[in-house]
């Protein structure tokens, strides 16, 4: 009956929120000052010092809340890209959006003198503004008249995109100063160091307004894996919808990756992982991708900041050391 | 009901495929379009369901265009099987069962009770209760064929449309499936406008056939008035003998040689 696959997943739901707990309270602990559960949670109640309490609050609690944020948000983002290309190899990154992000920022950082710039708090806009115009541009591509979009054009004009961004990049790249190059290396890689609460709460209404309104229309979603014919037989608006699901997976994305930098593979192999967890169906496969998503990034975080202690690792770094491992193996399992 | 296409003119990019055809859809009938491939048969099934716009005139149903109407609303009154439906890996047959019900649901809005019994009786019609947890990837062609009707059934709608039901089955499956549909026409009254390739299927199965070539009518009726020597080969071109079966009554072809 279908009550197994509900309990199924809340189980599963169950068990990968202990571990994303496990997680927090590690990362909690870990870091290069050392403080035990006692000051922990002393200073968690607001008995710290002021040392313990910037330690906690505004380095280590801010990192780990956005790691969760940013792989929660790519994570979803990347499951509805798939969705909508039916293609379990789509993903934000494959369709252009981290790559117009990028771009974005690197004109940003090579037009816009120094004085003038106002820091990295400009750069989310930027970011978004980049995204939303390459999505558009592949959306328009790929369009035909009086057609919903196809998949595959969809997903071959993306890769075809991303491609011209990325050389746009390394030209603009390798002009920049040395410092600017820093800035926007250690960005394009994906890190959520040297973040403040600002960048949390930037990020957060987008998670928060867009992620339950895709839980809520997951049987919309669920109709557009299946083939066209049989999706608009079962009254879907599959132009309206597609443009609609695809539009909230880019402004999700954008708004990670312009806090997180362009972190690969989780929009990738967390909505697989999902899927082959508690199956296709999107009110239980977007929870749980959510939650892979937040775990893998918790996990990485804390691998990048403690495997090379005192010296950190960009957290991109790590995730595509644990994805591209995962990615080949659905290369070769995949069927079509 | 009353379900037409009058003077619809179809076309993939800019070339004409159909021009000028006005049909009528007889009521609670077993439909069965026939024609050589690239006849234009299924670009009309796809038409007259919806999937495909009609370039120039219409397909009405119940006074209204269908092109035109919430396509929702539509999905309560016909359900459509395309060719070689695809499906996300991990899909259990009773979840895509459920899916049938998703035109009489809006939101997230759960599954009541006369959802439940709709699903269990679509299982139970199809003969699929055994494999309502399986998913569809572990079936056979057959198995797969009667999951995807048990949706289409569970969309609970007066008329289904299907596109080659029966290519890439064996035999035995082909005899299934197109007996499954017979007993839903009969016990249900379901109207069924489905593509066939095999004329001997149309003519043992369907109460009306549709013969067509390049986009155009070139018959339609009763199968004895249909599938004739002369008809078979203006439509495809074939020499055939027409024989009377037995059984049935109905017209039985068996091709010798090519035009």
């Amino acid at each position: 009956m279908r009550k197994q696959q509900k309990i199924r997943f809340l189980k599963r739901l169950v068990v990968l929120l202990a571990v994303l707990l496990l997680l927090f309270v590690i990362s909690i602990h870990a870091g290069y000052t050392k403080m035990g559960t006692a000051d922990v949670f002393r200073t968690l109640l607001g008995k710290g010092n002021a040392e313990e309490a910037l330690i906690l609050f505004d380095f280590r609690l801010v990192r780990i809340v956005l790691a969760m944020l940013v792989g929660a948000g790519l994570s979803v983002s990347g499951t509805i890209f798939q969705t909508i290309s039916k293609n379990a190899l789509a993903s934000p990154d494959l369709l252009g959006v981290s790559a117009g992000a990028g771009i974005a920022v690197l004109l940003y950082t090579f037009f816009v003198p120094e004085e003038m710039a106002v820091g990295v708090f400009a750069l989310p806009f930027v970011s978004l503004a980049g995204a939303l115009l390459t999505a558009m541009l592949i959306y328009s591509l790929a369009h035909q008249k009086d057609r919903a979009i196809s998949p595959v054009r969809l997903v071959l004009i993306g890769i075809s995109v991303t491609s011209g961004i990325n050389a746009a990049e390394i030209i603009f790249t390798v002009r920049l100063s040395p410092e600017k190059f820093q800035i926007v290396h250690t960005w394009m890689i994906g890190s959520v160091y040297g973040n403040t609460w600002s960048h949390v709460l930037a990020l957060l209404p987008w998670l928060v307004v867009i992620i339950p309104f895709l839980i809520y229309r997951s049987r919309d979603l669920n109709l557009m894996r299946l083939s066209d014919g049989v999706a608009i037989g079962l009254g879907s608006p599959l132009k309206k919808s597609r443009f609609l699901y695809l539009m909230l997976a880019v402004a999700l994305a954008a708004a990670c990756v312009s806090v997180g930098g362009a972190i690969g593979f989780v929009g990738l192999i967390c909505p697989h992982l999902a899927r082959k967890l508690v199956g296709p169906n999107h009110q239980y496969c977007i929870p749980v991708s959510a939650v892979t998503g937040a775990v893998l990034l918790l996990g990485a975080d804390l691998v990048a900041r403690t495997i090379i202690a005192p010296n950190e690792m960009l957290l991109g770094i790590v995730v595509s050391l644990i994805g591209a491992p995962y990615f080949l193996y659905i290369l070769l399992t995949s069927k079509s | 009901m009353n379900f037409y296409a009058d003077n619809v003119d179809i076309s993939y990019g800019k070339n004409p495929i159909v021009e000028g055809l006005s049909f009528t859809i007889p009521e609670k009938k077993i439909v069965a379009l026939i024609g050589a491939n690239g006849s234009g048969k299924s670009t009309i099934l796809k038409t007259m369901c919806r999937i495909m716009a009609p370039t120039s005139g219409q397909v009405i149903l119940d006074g209204k265009s269908i092109h035109s109407q919430s396509t929702k609303e539509l999905a309560r009154k016909l359900a459509i099987l395309p060719q070689n439906p695809e499906s996300p890996e991990g899909l259990t047959v009773e979840e895509l069962i459920a899916y049938g019900r998703s035109p009489h649901k809006s939101g997230y809005g759960r599954l009541n009770q006369k959802d439940e019994e709709v699903i269990a009786w679509a299982l139970e019609v199809t003969a699929m209760q055994e494999f309502a947890d399986r998913p569809l990837e572990q079936l056979s062609g057959g198995q797969r064929q009667r999951a995807w009707i048990a949706m289409c059934i569970a969309q609970d709608t007066n008329i289904l449309f299907l596109d080659e039901p029966t290519t890439f089955l064996d035999v035995s499956y082909q005899m299934e499936v197109m007996k499954l549909l017979k007993f839903l026409n009969e016990k249900y009254q379901k109207t069924i406008v489905m593509v066939v390739h095999d004329l001997n299927q149309a003519s043992m199965f369907a109460d009306y056939v549709v013969a067509i070539k390049k986009g155009k009518i070139i018959s339609e009726g009763p199968p004895e008035k249909v599938i004739t020597a002369e008809n078979c080969r203006k439509v495809f071109g074939v020499l055939v003998d027409i024989m009377v079966d037995r059984r049935t009554n109905k017209p039985l072809c068996i091709p010798y040689d090519n035009e």
